[in-house]
């Protein structure tokens, strides 16, 4: 009996595993293994340029002929987020389109006869051919403006191209691109502008994409009675001051649309590269907007005030209170001054304008330049200091004779570090040296030959050096750009090529500016 | 003995089979009925809302065009769920209604429905936007009745303490038999006002103190809706800026016509950038 007991009390404590179900498989086969190598641990590729070509080796532990057995998906991921499939065969060939930026690309290969998938993963790493160099804008040779850029990464390449491929509609009479500078990832503070006088936009900065919405109208809050939807920029200040690509001032900016209408702001009160109502006018009459001539003022080197031209009345006005002020000043006049802000009294009329890092008369940040002209075509050329709500008039001098053709010059230069100013006229170089008492003239056989498209001193890159960026055009070798630099020799004025700074093969150059940051 | 170590035994081995099974409690108590409507921040999700025992309606925040609204008010109930309808009644609780049926709501029907197969049901009750709203809070009370269906369940609600613990309130201690409709047509200071009030009753800042004559204005001035000042998505910086400039510049223009703009207790309105300083409830003269 105790027997039987003790056999019922071990087979009870048995009964409790009938509790646990085994649902295993003990039948083991074996099944095609894959192993993937001949894949990099990483990759390096610039957008919208490179194809990205890579040839993996794929052993199977059992032989097999049928391709179609197995699918290929190179999949692009961005941490967790899937961004695409971009290749669906063994072989990777990707003409890389993805925004710049850092991926894992992984290679996924799925054996549909077992059902497992078997992978191998790299990084990609997207860089921009945009980052920096000389930005082009002008004509292509269907009459289109077109975008290019002479990029300046670790080599030295030329994009082309860029507005024909950027998404937006065919535009025309070219004005500019330029970058607003600042290093900010947000792209409300930091732009790229392509200006046209049939339309301006704002392009996406990696990928140099645009599209119709992002036009002036989308980022300006106006209850001016203005048409709101084509209002094109054509300028934009401050400009880009140094290599690494900073300005005169991060926060104050300032626009001009084709009409000449001037909006400013300060990016810190409205929180980003936004625009109120224009400034150009003035208090007395707040009501009317007046047309500005196509210049703003200031000086490079630390832009706390912008002048701008007065197209009606003839006088110079100054706006020195971005962010807060609505309208603008009429700056005051001393008896002992070289030249009077107002002209209506003079007759004289607005040529040109231009700023540079010259600093005569104390000017540290870089004087103003304008060309003047009276109703006897006599030429003059101005002189002040566009620096804070009291701008300085620096001098005043009278272009003379023996400067050739000034009055019918198609582009002027002024020279930051000399008492210079070239110009063109149709394919021929001049230079005029202003310095009262000692002017002298010159011309250029050298450079000339070609149609002159563009005249600029580098004010953007190294204002010290004094170069000299000159763009001719011919239909046969198409645009040219080439960068001289002008002697320090104060008896004479001689330019001289630069090594290596010669381009060839370009758009017919309407304007060029340094872009040093995405 | 040998019975008792064989019993004993039979029992180790009976006894384990019973492990194997489980069973749940089922619900034992009264088949009643509660209001169940939840509010919270919107950041949170709605099933976290703490149970409220009011619903705020504001027409402010609707369109002019809107002069009246439904509003749903949740009751749930406990006890089984049933294959069929079942109703069940409440009225208005007239200790806390001062707004006049027909007047600020549509008469309220009195008997309504737990569909089939539901755990909760509905009150639609119909509130119409009126001029006294402007200045006053109007209240409904609601009284759950109970009837052959429902009883009352949760006179003691009480939220969970670890539930939400953030978000919750002394509200969320109540009679769950009662609830109460706020409604009114008040202006309160939107989410976004760029504005403040300094002592002693200074107004400050780039807009000031808010009034509903100042935002109105704003309103009218700049083509905005009162829904635009409710965040910065619509009330973007660069908007306060133009605010802040055009109405300073006009508050000065009317003012030097010798028409300046008043708030209701006398002072000179203020915005930004305009020369004078103004102190609530001191007339400008």
């Amino acid at each position: 009996m105790k027997r039987l007991i003790l056999i019922i009390l071990i087979a009870s404590g048995s009964f409790l595993s009938a509790c646990f179900k085994d649902t295993s498989n003990y039948v083991y086969q074996d099944i095609n293994e894959i192993t993937i190598s001949g894949i990099a641990g990483a990759y390096t590729a610039v957008f919208n340029r490179d194809v990205l070509h890579i040839e993996p080796i794929v052993k199977m532990t059992e032989a097999n002929t049928d391709a179609s057995r197995f699918n290929y998906y190179w999949i692009l991921v961005k941490g967790t987020r899937v961004i695409d499939t971009v290749g669906r065969k063994q072989v990777l060939d990707y003409a890389v389109n993805v925004s710049p930026d850092t991926y894992v690309l992984t290679l996924r290969v799925v054996d549909n006869v077992t059902g497992l998938a078997w992978k191998k993963g790299t990084s990609l790493t997207v860089g921009t051919s945009y980052s920096t160099g000389l930005m082009l804008m002008g004509t292509a040779e269907n009459g289109a403006a077109e975008v290019e850029m002479i990029s300046m990464g670790n080599d030295t390449s030329i994009v082309h191209g860029i507005l024909a491929s950027s998404g937006l509609p065919t535009l025309y009479d070219p004005v500019t691109i330029l970058h607003t500078g600042t290093r900010d990832t947000n792209s409300n503070y930091a732009r790229v502008w392509v200006m046209t006088k049939s339309g301006s936009y704002y392009l996406d900065r990696k990928t140099m994409t645009g599209n119709t919405s992002r036009r002036f109208s989308s980022i300006i809050a106006i209850t001016e009675n203005l048409d709101k939807e084509n209002l094109n920029p054509i300028l934009l200040a401050p400009q880009i001051r140094d290599r690494a690509g900073n300005t005169g001032n991060t926060y104050s900016r300032a626009m001009m649309t084709g009409e000449g209408h001037i909006f400013a702001t300060s990016t810190f009160i409205n929180g980003g590269d936004f625009y109120t109502n224009p400034i150009n006018r003035s208090e007395s009459d707040f009501n009317h907007l007046i047309k500005s001539a196509p210049y703003l003022f200031y000086s490079i080197g630390n832009m706390n005030s912008v002048m701008w031209y007065d197209t009606e009345n003839n006088r110079f006005m100054n706006y020195a209170n971005f962010g807060l002020g609505l309208f603008s000043t009429i700056p005051s006049d001393l008896p002992a001054d070289a030249f009077s802000w107002n002209q209506a009294a003079t007759g004289r009329t607005l040529v040109y304008g231009e700023n540079t890092r010259n600093t005569d008369g104390g000017s540290t940040n870089g004087n103003s330049f304008t060309v003047m002209k009276d109703a006897a075509n006599n030429h003059f050329i101005y002189k002040f200091y566009a620096s804070t709500a009291t701008p300085q008039k620096r001098d005043m001098y009278t272009v003379l004779p023996i400067a050739t053709n000034f009055a019918q010059a198609d582009f002027y230069a002024f020279s930051s570090r000399r008492s210079v100013v070239f110009y063109s006229v149709g394919n021929t170089l001049y230079a005029y040296d202003y310095n009262k008492g000692f002017e002298k003239a010159y011309s250029f056989p050298e450079v000339s030959g070609d149609e002159i498209t563009m005249l600029k001193f580098d004010t953007q890159i190294d204002h010290t050096t004094n170069a000299l960026y000159i763009a001719t055009h011919n239909p046969g070798t198409k645009g040219r750009l080439r960068r001289f630099m002008v002697g320090t020799d104060p008896n004479t004025v001689t330019i001289s090529p630069v090594d290596r700074s010669d381009w060839n093969g370009l758009i017919k150059i309407k304007d060029m500016n340094w872009r040093a940051v995405n | 003995m040998k019975r008792i170590i064989f019993w004993s035994a039979l029992l180790a081995l009976v006894l384990p089979m019973a492990s194997c099974k489980k069973e749940m409690m089922q619900y034992s108590g009264m088949e009643g009925i509660y209001f169940a409507v939840q509010s919270g921040p919107s950041y949170s999700a709605p099933a976290t809302w703490p149970f409220r025992p009011y619903t705020n309606i504001e027409f402010v925040k609707q369109p002019a065009s809107v002069t009246q609204l439904e509003t749903m008010i949740k009751v749930m109930i406990t006890g089984p769920v049933k294959d069929y309808d079942r109703p069940f009644r409440v009225e208005v609780n007239p200790d806390s209604t001062t707004a006049q049926e027909g007047v600020h709501y549509l008469p309220i029907q009195g008997n309504y429905t737990i569909p089939a197969n539901s755990t909760f049901g509905y009150i639609p009750i119909t509130l119409k936007r009126t001029a006294d709203m402007l200045n006053e809070n109007k209240t409904i009370g609601l009284r759950l009745v109970a009837n052959e269906h429902f009883g009352l369940a949760f006179p003691k609600w009480k939220a969970l303490p670890d539930l939400a613990n953030t978000s919750l309130g002394n509200d969320t201690a109540f009679d769950g038999r009662l609830h109460v409709i706020n409604v009114n047509d008040l202006m309160v200071q939107p989410a976004v006002w760029r504005g403040s009030i300094q002592p002693v009753n200074r107004e400050a800042g780039v807009w000031g103190a808010f009034t509903r004559k100042k935002l109105t204005l704003m309103c009218q001035m700049f083509n905005l809706k009162y829904e635009d000042f409710s965040s910065e998505a619509t009330m973007t910086p660069v908007l306060v800026t133009l605010i802040h400039q055009e109405m300073s510049r006009w508050l000065i223009i009317q003012f030097n016509n010798g028409t300046p703009v008043l708030e209701d207790d006398g002072r000179l309105m203020f915005v930004g950038s305009v020369p004078w300083t103004s102190y609530i409830g001191v007339p400008y003269n």
